[in-house]
């Protein structure tokens, strides 16, 4: 793979934005982009504008680990620099809940979020698997970082959800819309390991996927 | 690389973007994991000033992959500056249980687009020769216009993306005829070439070789290099042996002695070209408008006479098609050497957003399909019914007259029969003289082949 730009920028994190529509848009790139949210440089440029009336704005980025990797506070209109990962490639993929709370005073006047995922296929190889019935088709890693896109049918809709279950756990339906990534934290939570059963429906489109994560240590053998 | 730079290096990027070559970045290569064993490759281009193509490259740990026909799908072809994805499906290239590609990649470079096919007969109208065919991108010729050699030596083909379209005309559209029955939601599944211009009657003539239609009182002029046939019949042109059974293998049969079986051979036989079906016509013509022309404008007139909003398109019979000279032959008004009135030369109108020329007025243009006719009649019935890539009814609504559709009016017509909608329909197995109006344009569906 080759032609990775050394640029994204996080555009209207701001309240420029959620005064009219209420809703965060990112686009990661600084060519215009129509496509998902992804990190493909390991520093990124998020551009923060201070809502109106509010005299500082706190950006806060948090990982599927729920370890906050970044937290800033902004008193004027600035671009934010982010580092993402160290070296060439990330160990891991991830998943960042960016939250940008506007504020006058103590007064808190506004909150918006965002997301942006990291994946590995914008930094090398990946492997692609062929056989849906083979064993290793299944297995997941510690982070779930998932695409999907209503494009994938023909069906004309824009909005999807997502349902994981799990035996012994409540089903949780996520809704989502158009193209994207979903991320989810399996190792050291309930769904941890043992199988999870995904379904995509788009419209009357679907698409199920039974994935699971191997627990580190299980693997025993005697002599 | 600091915030400055970083700016900076955006800022440049964009205002330089349209002197750059066209570049590929931002690759993002995902399997759809775990929903599906395809991989979708999303990438950004930049510093496009004309379309570009894109030519994929899988590899898996660096040794190429198979990627036959139908494996690579996505937006590969007339891209402009913005982001696109295409997809490999590793399974529909032959790579299926127990084949493993754990390090895949993907070079991606962009290529000249083939948006224009320029099939060049110079050489070969006076010999044996096969025609030279090569593609562009863009408009060439002098002025980067399609000048006097395109037109009289060449015939030039415009790819056609395939689409969804309203066909038919409005119900609030004046003078709209029997075509308002047939309005409705159609959708082409499959991309296209169709001609720019229509054949002229210089290269109709020499491809031919023998039998041209036009020699019968009317000598061939310089003149008529440079206008549109616009009196053969449809069996004169590509047989009649489309027959009842509308199958697409009889769909393709054109006999190796009419002029469409020769332009097969004069460009190898390989490549089927043919007439257009209706909607690929009427879709092509509209050019992605909805209204009477295909300038945005719709028809004023209530009547057939004279419609402003289409001067500046068609030479049809109320600007200056028609002179009536009190000759009982309207032919020879087509035959003469002026072109002041008749059909005009190609070209000399507005062409359509798409870039085609002549779609409404001049020569009036046959399309494959059969007619249904102008009444409710089971034929009618039948092309209605047909939404996704119409081929038109099984037989015409009047057989044995063999009536074949035909499209975009004539220097004869008034402008109500210059819509892009309108459909008259003419007897495809009788003497050229009898559809004294009809020519055609050639079109080129690829993928169907």
């Amino acid at each position: 793979m080759k032609a990775i730009v050394f640029l994204i920028g996080i555009a209207s994190v701001g309240l420029s934005m959620a005064a009219t529509s209420g809703v965060t848009r990112i686009v990661p790139a600084v060519v215009p982009t129509a496509h998902w949210g992804s990190v493909r440089a390991s520093t990124v440029s998020i551009p923060v504008v201070l809502p109106p009336g509010c005299d500082s704005a706190e950006l806060t980025i948090v990982n599927l680990s729920g370890t906050t990797v970044a937290s800033e506070t902004f008193n004027a209109d600035a671009a934010y620099s982010w580092t993402v990962f160290s070296g060439a490639a990330p160990k891991e993929e991830d998943f960042f809940t960016l939250t940008l709370v506007g504020k006058s005073g103590s007064t808190v006047l506004s909150e918006e979020t965002a997301t942006l995922a990291l994946v590995k296929g914008a930094f090398g190889t990946v492997e692609a698997r062929t056989d849906p019935s083979a064993p290793a088709w299944r297995w997941a890693g510690d982070n779930l970082v998932l695409p999907y896109s209503c494009k994938w049918s023909d069906s004309g809709e824009t909005d999807l959800s997502l349902a994981l279950a799990k035996s012994g756990l409540d089903s949780v339906t996520d809704e989502l819309a158009g193209t994207g990534w979903y991320g989810k934290r399996l190792k050291g939570t309930e769904y941890g390991s043992g199988d999870v059963s995904l379904a995509l429906a788009c419209g009357s489109a679907e698409c199920t996927a039974v994935i699971a994560r191997l627990m580190t240590g299980t693997l025993l053998m005697f002599r | 690389m600091t915030i400055k730079n970083l700016l900076c290096a955006g800022a440049c990027g964009l205002s330089l973007a349209g002197l750059a070559a066209p570049t590929v970045s931002d690759v993002v290569i995902q399997p759809r994991w775990p929903w599906s064993t395809k991989v979708d490759v999303h990438f950004v281009l930049s510093g496009v000033d004309a379309p570009v193509d894109v030519a994929c490259t899988f590899r898996n740990d660096g040794v190429a992959l198979e990627q036959p026909a139908g494996s690579v799908t996505g937006d590969l072809t007339f891209l402009e500056n913005g982001a696109y994805t295409v997809t490999y499906d590793p399974v529909a290239a032959g790579y299926g249980s127990n084949v493993k590609l754990p390090a895949l990649t993907v070079d991606i470079v962009p290529v000249t687009a083939k948006l224009y096919m320029i099939v060049d007969l110079k050489a070969s109208l006076a010999n044996t020769a096969e025609a030279r065919i090569s593609y562009t991108n863009k408009v060439v010729g002098a002025n980067s216009r399609w000048d006097d050699y395109y037109k009289t030596n060449c015939v030039v083909l415009r790819y056609i993306k395939a689409g969804t379209f309203m066909m038919g005309a409005k119900s609030t559209e004046s003078s709209r005829g029997i075509e308002t029955s047939f309005r409705r939601q159609v959708t082409l599944t499959k991309d296209f070439y169709i001609g720019v211009f229509e054949i002229p009657q210089g290269i109709y003539k020499r491809i031919l070789g023998s039998g041209y239609p036009y020699t019968a009182g009317n000598d061939f002029t310089a003149e008529q290099e440079f206008r549109p046939v616009a009196r053969v019949s449809y069996a004169h042109m590509r047989n009649d042996s489309w027959s009842c059974t509308n199958s697409l293998a009889e769909a393709r049969t054109v006999t190796d002695g009419c002029w469409i079986g020769k332009f097969r051979a004069k460009t190898g036989g390989a490549l089927q070209f043919d007439l257009p079906t209706e909607a690929q016509w009427e879709y092509a013509c509209r050019a992605g408008t909805d209204t009477s022309f295909y300038n945005g404008y719709d028809i004023t007139s209530a009547s057939a006479t004279h419609d402003g909003n289409l001067d500046p398109l068609a030479r049809y019979r109320y600007n200056d098609g028609f002179k009536d000279d009190g000759a009982t032959d309207p032919l020879s008004e087509y035959a003469t050497v002026s072109t002041a009135n008749g059909t005009a030369r190609l070209g000399t109108y507005a062409p359509n957003a798409w870039g085609l020329y002549d779609m409404l007025g001049n020569a009036a243009e046959w399309v494959l399909d059969w007619c249904s006719g102008q009444a409710n009649t089971e034929q009618q019935d039948e092309a209605i019914a047909q939404t996704v890539d119409p081929r038109g009814p099984r037989t015409s609504n009047d057989m044995s007259r063999k009536f074949r559709t035909i499209k975009g009016g004539s220097w004869y017509d008034g402008a109500s029969t210059c819509r892009c909608s309108s459909r008259t329909y003419g007897k495809s197995e009788t003497g050229y003289r009898t559809e004294q109006h009809a020519g055609f344009r050639l079109c080129l569906t690829p993928n169907e082949y």
